[in-house]
């Protein structure tokens, strides 16, 4: 067991991984705010934790294991979450059929982006307390 | 890690479709005076730049770019100007179909445009310096 796996660290890890995600879609939806029959979307906070229960708690049938390093990983082995970015249009829908109201966005973006923050500082946090029990005593 | 470059190249596109669109605002803006020579001729008639969005399917971003640039078909105005070189038998000229208020309204909303995607950029760009922070101390 290496340090990345405490479970703290790999918890704050798959959520630095969704906010990226998010953040990433959120930057498509600002990109595409003056594109025709453009429609935004999100990663729910729902979806998040479905894809945190699935991974903590084994995902539901048969797996395949990883016994060689030839063969291929089954989907969303160990490689971040398998996370869904659903339509969410915003509260006015231009004539043109584009649903992005940029302000909306921007909160959003602000948002996940305070999130990050928290959670890299959590994230410092616990790096600390692993640093400080593993110092020498007397030191 | 790649998502949050990935992120960059998303507004880095939005940030070039809107200065594209800029320019065409520009050009229509510059052109609003602009008659034809001759009598016959058309003036200047505006144009329109249309957004589309991309698959870019190295990354899977949604990625936008100007799908290009098609004339609008509106009517010209006209002016009663006879000494004009293109003025016709009537002595009417034809001038160009661009409505200089609305093209400050669409050079508002490309400003607009390009502030939100410098935005992204710039909390994009915070939230990798913090993780880079994590390897001080």
């Amino acid at each position: 067991m290496s340090v990345q796996d405490a479970p703290i660290l790999g918890l704050l890890r798959d959520t630095l991984g969704y906010l990226t995600q998010r953040q990433k879609v959120l930057a498509q939806n600002v990109a595409n705010a003056n594109t025709p029959g453009y429609v935004p979307r999100d990663i729910q906070e729902s979806d998040f934790a479905r894809a945190l229960n699935q991974q903590a708690y084994g995902r539901t049938g048969a797996q395949m294991t990883v016994t060689s390093a030839r063969h291929l990983g089954s989907a969303g082995a160990r490689d971040g979450l398998a996370l869904r970015a659903e339509s969410t249009p915003d509260s006015e829908v231009t004539i043109d059929g584009n649903a992005v109201v940029l302000e909306e966005q921007m909160s959003k973006v602000v948002d996940t982006q305070m999130r990050y923050e928290t959670v890299v500082g959590l994230y410092q946090k616990s790096l600390g307390l692993i640093r400080m029990a593993a110092r020498p005593p007397g030191r | 890690m790649s998502d949050l470059s990935n992120i960059l190249q998303v507004a880095a596109a939005g940030l070039r479709a809107q200065s594209s669109r800029m320019r065409v605002i520009a050009e229509n803006l510059a052109n609003a005076d602009s008659t034809a020579r001759q009598p016959g001729q058309e003036p200047y008639r505006r144009r329109v730049p249309t957004f589309d969005s991309e698959l870019d399917r190295e990354t899977g971003t949604l990625l936008v770019k100007m799908n290009g640039i098609s004339p609008d078909p509106s009517d010209f105005g006209v002016r009663f100007e006879p000494g004009h070189p293109a003025a016709d038998d009537d002595g009417y000229i034809q001038t160009p179909n661009v409505n200089s208020l609305v093209e400050l309204m669409d050079l508002r909303e490309a400003q607009r445009g390009f502030e939100a995607n410098l935005n992204v950029v710039e909390a994009s760009r915070a939230m990798l310096m913090r993780t880079i922070d994590l390897l001080r101390r």
